[in-house]
Order: structure tokens, then C-alpha cells, then sequence
């Protein structure tokens, strides 16, 4: 299993905390299991944009918060609105992302919409 | 058995664990179940019952005169005989609802016209949230007083709280009579004679209780008991309340329509005697079938054998989580709960915790266990906890199952 990978970005996590100025800051959660992520955009000069997050949940939630942003950070609005799941599995596999889709998707999914609102 | 040899479930009563098992046939395979507080297994006899409805004489009940609704509706008062026999009350006192929250609303509802404005009606804070918004939201409308009794650390009911707040006008007392998060079984017969002293009603939620432990109505002098069906043997969409008949007979359900009416005119109507009158439009038929046999599956086992044989299980379960070090185990001792155990790894999100156990095949919960409030009055990381919860089935290999599969969760997550 990925388990020491997510373990890795859990504890050490890449692209956490606030964006100051950011463009669009979105909260998303999974209602019932209490797991949190906040999504902060800036978009760059260059058309990039820069992504981060802060968050709270299970490791799951908040190391794939890590995997996304760190993965989404200096693409283009047109790459992250063309992100699907792909990504998601080839860093963390199709096991954790099986049974654990919705906390494994829950940063994508904040990114994405809140991407669509830039 | 490895672990704890303070353990002394003894040989003859896992052989009869081992037979009662048999009787599932979810459990064919390696999987260990450890979630019946969420809802129990059904047992053969309970689906065969259910089957035989659907197959055999699938009618509607109360309603026509061939066989098949004769015989659907004579199994269906059967069943109702058969929670009445289980619990020593009369069948008229029997409501048949869709699970225990549902039970618990009706009593609210019923309760309401009783309720003023600057009347009180008291919780404590180890209810389920099914125990806890009815009332509060009671409150709110009536204008009266919505008060919580606390616990101690160790989960226990603080006794001299309740008694505090146990003031003259208190019109309802609703506790649970067991915690389905620590456990803590609070002492329900001093509660309700303190709450009769002071003329206030008392709802008791036996969901956790009534699965594991025998309940005697006419001993216990309270007012209405809640419970589920489908953490009972039975299947699920099925719950239970049980009401004093004189509250009945004044009370109006929380529904209209067909089957609880005795004349519909077109200025009014004329209710139906209880427990008809609770039970409006067409109820869940085969589900209430295999109630009744459930309650037969419980009465085969005894609740004897299963308080003793769970006693003791709860009691291993318990020390072979405290022996794991990083654990912390929620809620008083062993000898006062019942058969459920909370507990986190220090380090690992409760989530986490059950989805690796699931990966191992071992069944437990995670969450807040509709029980928010009390997860916070006792400090728990994340307002969340993994829940192990028996039944009689299970046996002490299946916790040292457990044990072994949380220190893997522990080597895995590095804590
Ligand atoms: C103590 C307690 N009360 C009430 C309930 C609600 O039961 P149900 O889901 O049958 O409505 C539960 C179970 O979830 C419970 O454990």
C-alpha cells in the first residue's frame, strides 16, 4: 500500500496554510465525518496559479489535500479544470482511492469548484 | 485469550457462542463483526420469517378478510405478543414504529400537550442525538427549559447534578439507559423514582439496552421506552415504543390517514384505540413479522446467558484495549456499561482507525456516534471515536483479532 506515502504528506505537509491575497478561498467538507479542507487560489501574471490549503480530518483527507494542491500549484486554470481522479491514483493507488474515495477526492473536488469560480 | 488472563469466559459458554454464530448467515466467512450496536445481524430464523411473509401470504394487514390477510395479520399481532411477552407489558402498549428514533418522536409528540412555557424537561449529556433534539426542540417551541445533566470523566451520570436540576417543574426526564458510546449504564431505577417523586413523565431510550440486558415495564414504573428492532435480532425499518396505556389512550399520533382512525367524517374524525392509532398507513409488514421472531431467537438464547456470557466478553474486550499502549479507552469500568467499547489510538484519526480494521477484515465503527455532545464534553481528539460493540455471538478470538489488527494499524501509521 501507498499508506507511508500519505503518512509522508499528512505529517509533512507540502503547500499548507493561507494564501494571502488569494483570489478565491473555498471550504469544502464531507458532512457527518467532520473532515475539512480549505482551498486558497491566486492566480499569477502568467496565467498559473498558485494553490494551498488548510484543512482538519482523517490522514486521508488532509494528505491528499497535500498530493493535490502540491500537484495543481503553477498549472493552468485549463489544467486544473481538466484534473480528474487520474492523478490522484498514481500517487496514492487504486486501493486507498477505492475505499477511501471521499476522503481521498475531497480537495480535488474543493479545487475544482473553486476554480470554476475564478 | 492470549492477553488478559484475568479472562475467564468459560470453555462450555464460547462453545455456545460458537452455535449461536451458526444461526448467521452473514457470518459465513472470516469477517469479524464488531458493530451490532449500529444494528445487529439478522439471524436465519428472523429471515426465513421475512421470507415466508414476502413468499407466502404477502397482504396487508387489518384490512381484508381471506387468508392471506388473516394470516399476515395474525403474524403481525404476534409479533406484538411476542415484544409485549419480552418486555412484561400488555400488547396494547406496544407501538410499532421504523426504528427508535422515530419511537422516541412519537413519545415526544405525544408528550407535547403536557408541556408548557417555564416547564423543564431534562436529558443528560450521554444521549444519542435521537434522545436529545426531540426534547430540545420541544423546548423551543413551548417556551419551556431545556436542561442537560452532565458526567464525570469516566462517563459516569452525575447523580447530584440530576438531582439538582431535578426541580418541581419538570415535566419530562428522557435518559438513556445505556450510552452507545461509552457505555455507562446510569442507575435508571433511582432516576425514575426521583423524576415520579417529582410528577414528571420519564422516556426511557433502550436501544442500547434492550439488545443485551432484560426489561421488566412493570418494575420499572417509567413512562415510555424506545427502542430498536433492528439492533435486536430484527430487520431493519423496525423500532419499538412502548407507552403506558392511560398516556396512550390521551395521546395523538404523529401521522393521519389510514389504519388509526375508527370513523372519518367530513367535520372530523374519531381516533382509533392504541396501539392502532400509532401505527397510521400500511406498516412495515414483514419487517415486524421477523421482529416477532426475532424477539423468539432472543427468548431461545435467554437473557441470562447472554448478560453473563457479554459481561464477560465487554469485560475482555475492555482490558485488551487498555493493554495496548497509545489507546485510550472512553467511559467508566467494565462491570457499569454495557456491551460496547469506544476508544482512539493516540495519533490515528478514528476514521482511519476502522477503514485499515475493515481492510482486515474486522467491522467497527467510527465517527461521532450521533453523539456530538458528549464527545466534546469529554475532551475526545477529532470530537470522534472508533466503537467496538458485541453481541453474543462474538468471542473472545474475535477480540484478540482486533487487538492484533490494531497494532498493525499502529505500525502502519508509525505511532
Ligand atoms: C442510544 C441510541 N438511541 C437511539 C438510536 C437511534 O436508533 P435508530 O437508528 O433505530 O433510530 C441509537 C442507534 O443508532 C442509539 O444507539
Amino acid at each position: 500500500m501507498f499508506l507511508d506515502y500519505i503518512l509522508d504528506h499528512y505529517h509533512n505537509p507540502r503547500r499548507r496554510g493561507k494564501l494571502e491575497d488569494a483570489d478565491v478561498v473555498l471550504k469544502g467538507g464531507n458532512p457527518g465525518c467532520g473532515d475539512v479542507v480549505i482551498i486558497y487560489i491566486r492566480k499569477g501574471e502568467d496565467g498559473r496559479v498558485e494553490v494551498s490549503f488548510e484543512g482538519e480530518g482523517c490522514t486521508v483527507s488532509q494528505a491528499c489535500a497535500s498530493i493535490t494542491c502540491d500537484f495543481a500549484n503553477g498549472k493552468t486554470v485549463e489544467e486544473i479544470k481538466n484534473l480528474d481522479y487520474k492523478f490522484l491514483e498514481e500517487h496514492i493507488g487504486d486501493e486507498i482511492l477505492k475505499t477511501r474515495f471521499k476522503c481521498a477526492t475531497l480537495a480535488l473536488d474543493t479545487l475544482k469548484s473553486a476554480i470554476s469560480g475564478l | 485469550m492470549r492477553r488478559n488472563r484475568s479472562m475467564d469466559v468459560l470453555v462450555e459458554e464460547i462453545a455456545i457462542a460458537n452455535n449461536i454464530r451458526k444461526e448467521f448467515p452473514s457470518l459465513r466467512g472470516d469477517e469479524i463483526y464488531l458493530d451490532s450496536g449500529a444494528t445487529s445481524l439478522k439471524p436465519r430464523k428472523v429471515i426465513e420469517a421475512v421470507r415466508r411473509y414476502e413468499e407466502e401470504f404477502p397482504a396487508n394487514v387489518h384490512r381484508s378478510a381471506y387468508p392471506w390477510a388473516e394470516k399476515a395479520t395474525d403474524e403481525y399481532e404476534n409479533a406484538r405478543k411476542n415484544v409485549a411477552k419480552l418486555l412484561n407489558s400488555k400488547k396494547e402498549e406496544i407501538v410499532f414504529t421504523k426504528n427508535c428514533t422515530e419511537a422516541i418522536n412519537l413519545a415526544a409528540f405525544i408528550l407535547s400537550k403536557y408541556v408548557n412555557r417555564g416547564d423543564r424537561i431534562i436529558v443528560s449529556i450521554l444521549e444519542h442525538h435521537a434522545n436529545f433534539l426531540p426534547w430540545m426542540r420541544l423546548c423551543n417551541r413551548k417556551g419551556a427549559e431545556f436542561t442537560v445533566v452532565d458526567v464525570d470523566e469516566e462517563g459516569f451520570l452525575d447523580m447530584d447534578d440530576f438531582q439538582r436540576k431535578l426541580t418541581k417543574n419538570t415535566k419530562i426526564v428522557a435518559i438513556t439507559m445505556a450510552s452507545n458510546v461509552v457505555g455507562t449504564v446510569p442507575p435508571i431505577k433511582d432516576i425514575v423514582k426521583l423524576a415520579k417523586d417529582k410528577g414528571a413523565f420519564v422516556v426511557l431510550d433502550g436501544a442500547q439496552y434492550v439488545p443485551h440486558h432484560r426489561v421488566n415495564v412493570g418494575s420499572l414504573g417509567a413512562d415510555f421506552i424506545a427502542f430498536s428492532g433492528h439492533k435486536l435480532f430484527g430487520p431493519s425499518g423496525t423500532g419499538v415504543l412502548w407507552g403506558r396505556k392511560d398516556i396512550l389512550d390521551e395521546g395523538e399520533p404523529l401521522l393521519l390517514g389510514g389504519s388509526m382512525i375508527k370513523e372519518v367524517y367530513i367535520d372530523g374524525f374519531e381516533m382509533a384505540d392504541p396501539p392502532t392509532r400509532y401505527e397510521t398507513g400500511t406498516p412495515n409488514i414483514g419487517g415486524i413479522i421477523g421482529l416477532g421472531a426475532a424477539v423468539e431467537f432472543v427468548e431461545s438464547i435467554g437473557y441470562d446467558f447472554i448478560e453473563r456470557y457479554e459481561k464477560k466478553l465487554v469485560r475482555y474486550l475492555y482490558d485488551s484495549l487498555k493493554s495496548v499502549e497509545g489507546v485510550e479507552v472512553y467511559g467508566p469500568p467494565p462491570e457499569h456499561r454495557t456491551s460496547l467499547v469506544a476508544f482512539n489510538i493516540r495519533g490515528v484519526h478514528p476514521h482511519d482507525v476502522a477503514w485499515y480494521l475493515g481492510l482486515e477484515g474486522i467491522m467497527v465503527r467510527s465517527g461521532g456516534h450521533c453523539a456530538h455532545p458528549l464527545h466534546r464534553r469529554l475532551s475526545i481528539p477529532f470530537n470522534q471515536s472508533v466503537r467496538a460493540s458485541l453481541s453474543v455471538f462474538n468471542t473472545p478470538e474475535d477480540i484478540d483479532r482486533l487487538i492484533d489488527a490494531l497494532y498493525k494499524v499502529k505500525r502502519s501509521f508509525k505511532v
